[in-house]
């Protein structure tokens, strides 16, 4: 069987390439994620990204415990403390 | 925020779909003890990329939605003081908000962290040696371009 070699995909707006792998946001290998340079650009970009004094992007959320809310409805009446992450 | 798997490994893998995302959010509250409002970002991470995609930054947001605090990482005793230093500030016309920037220092506990990539699985221990590799390397490159 003749061996055909194929060119890699254009890669789609929004979508990081990981290794061989195209990953959207959800990366399956710590290490390619790090290889790409997409660690060093997403804390590069952070200092230079919504300051201070600014509004905060909005966003809908679904709540663990039942139901979805935006984070405007939250911030409406008072102040919102947010941490991200996960379990690993 | 509940955002993707910062260190996927065998014992918690990158989320295929939005079920196995809040899935391992339950498992984040129940296993951890969280006892926090946990909201679980879409499948896409819609919210976390708006906000600038580092997995363990924090914000303090004023009402209305105005950004009062925003951080690399998260430090409980600094969101504390802070928090504090706004309930202790005066209000009225004579006041007016004004733009600081500045940078903390985070005290890094390597023990904890190398056992939540056990946690994790080998895979993610495995992973995150071979980045510690990479940067290293990176690091090398970047002083081999200052010097020359």
């Amino acid at each position: 069987m003749r061996h055909i070699r194929c060119r890699p995909p254009t890669p789609l707006r929004g979508v990081a390439y990981y290794g061989s792998r195209v990953s959207a946001y959800n990366y399956e290998r710590f290490d390619a994620y790090v290889e790409s340079g997409q660690d060093e650009r997403e804390f590069a970009s952070f200092p230079n990204m919504l300051h201070a004094g600014e509004r905060a992007p909005d966003g809908e959320l679904t709540r663990l415990d039942g139901g979805s809310v935006r984070l405007s409805e939250l911030w409406r009446r008072q102040g919102v403390v947010l941490e991200f992450g996960s379990y690993t | 925020m509940y955002t993707r798997e910062a260190h996927p490994g065998e014992h918690l893998s990158a989320h295929g779909d939005f079920e196995a995302k809040l899935a391992a959010a339950r498992r984040l509250r129940d296993e951890l003890g969280i006892t926090r409002p946990i909201l679980v970002d879409d499948h896409a991470g819609s919210v976390h990329t708006a906000f600038g995609l580092l997995p363990n930054m924090s914000w303090v947001l004023g009402r209305g939605g105005t950004i009062l605090y925003k951080a690399m990482w998260t430090s409980p005793e600094r969101i504390a003081g802070f928090l504090a230093r706004q309930a202790a500030q005066p209000s009225g016309l004579a006041y007016a908000p004004f733009f600081t920037e500045q940078l903390e220092l985070r005290r890094r506990d390597a023990a904890a962290f190398q056992q939540g990539l056990e946690r994790n699985g080998p895979r993610a221990v495995g992973e995150f040696a071979h980045a510690e590799r990479i940067w290293a390397e990176r690091a090398r490159a970047t002083r081999r371009l200052d010097d020359s």
